[in-house]
């Protein structure tokens, strides 16, 4: 049994893996980073979440799930932010066709979006869109 | 012997010791130290990647390097900075282009 959150992640992965999937390297969690021979990669992982105070003993509890969505990549033609755009713009439409998730949560809202640009040997661009998650669980755990 | 003579001669004993690439700036061959570490670039978990570097004699440097296009044993990189250490070698600061 797993709790809501790792649920949440599993759906965005789901949805960004549906043929043809945005990227042929989507983790979750990942601590490490993007190896040298691939050059696009998207992580998603659980950031936090903050419940909703209920007003009734008992009752399931309403969440605001934190879950971000980093995307990478690398190129050695083009600059960092030309690199990852069109990655950005995949992910970003495969989540915003359905905000659901398949029926998982109530609504993953419209993201935050932060973005850094590095230029070494590569020139690669990351892309953090930060989604506000709404979902509920049941009281007493978090299934 | 001034010390700049002594620099200068020390500087001649370093590169002939350790030259390890032919550098092509401006249609003019000159010796270089070639280096490629790998690094992890910014953002995230960050990006696996290598910041190649090779150091010239500052007197083979052109004035203004930045963004030209230079070659290493035959392979082309743009110059994206320019580190001068003040003794007489100067350190280009390099990107990919393939």
């Amino acid at each position: 049994m797993t709790t809501a959150f790792a649920a949440v992640v599993q759906a965005v992965i789901d949805r960004l893996s549906i043929d043809p999937a945005v990227c042929d390297a989507i983790d979750r969690a990942r601590v490490r980073p993007m190896s040298d021979q691939t050059d696009r990669l998207v992580n998603v992982q659980w950031d936090g979440a903050f419940p909703q105070r209920g007003a009734i003993y008992g009752a399931p509890v309403d969440w605001t799930t934190k879950i971000t969505v980093d995307c990478y990549a690398s190129s050695v033609k083009v600059s960092g932010d030309l690199a990852v755009d069109p990655l950005l713009e995949v992910v970003y439409e495969r989540l915003a066709a359905d905000t659901t998730l398949g029926g998982v949560v109530t609504d993953i809202n419209v993201p935050s979006i932060e973005v850094e640009y590095t230029s070494e040997g590569k020139k690669t661009g990351w892309v953090r869109l930060t989604y506000l998650v709404e979902h509920r669980t049941a009281n007493l755990n978090l299934a | 012997m001034s010390f700049l003579d002594a620099q200068n001669r020390l500087n001649a004993s370093v590169m002939n010791r350790l030259k390890n690439v032919s550098v092509l700036i401006a249609g003019v061959e000159v010796p270089g130290i070639f280096k490629l570490p790998s690094i992890v670039a910014n953002g995230g978990v960050g990006a696996a990647d290598t910041r190649p570097s090779v150091q010239v004699f500052t007197s083979d440097s052109p004035d203004n390097p930045v963004d030209s296009v230079i070659e290493i044993d035959g392979v082309p990189y743009v110059v994206g900075e320019r580190e001068d250490s003040g003794t007489g070698f100067t350190t280009f600061m390099l990107e990919r282009t393939e």
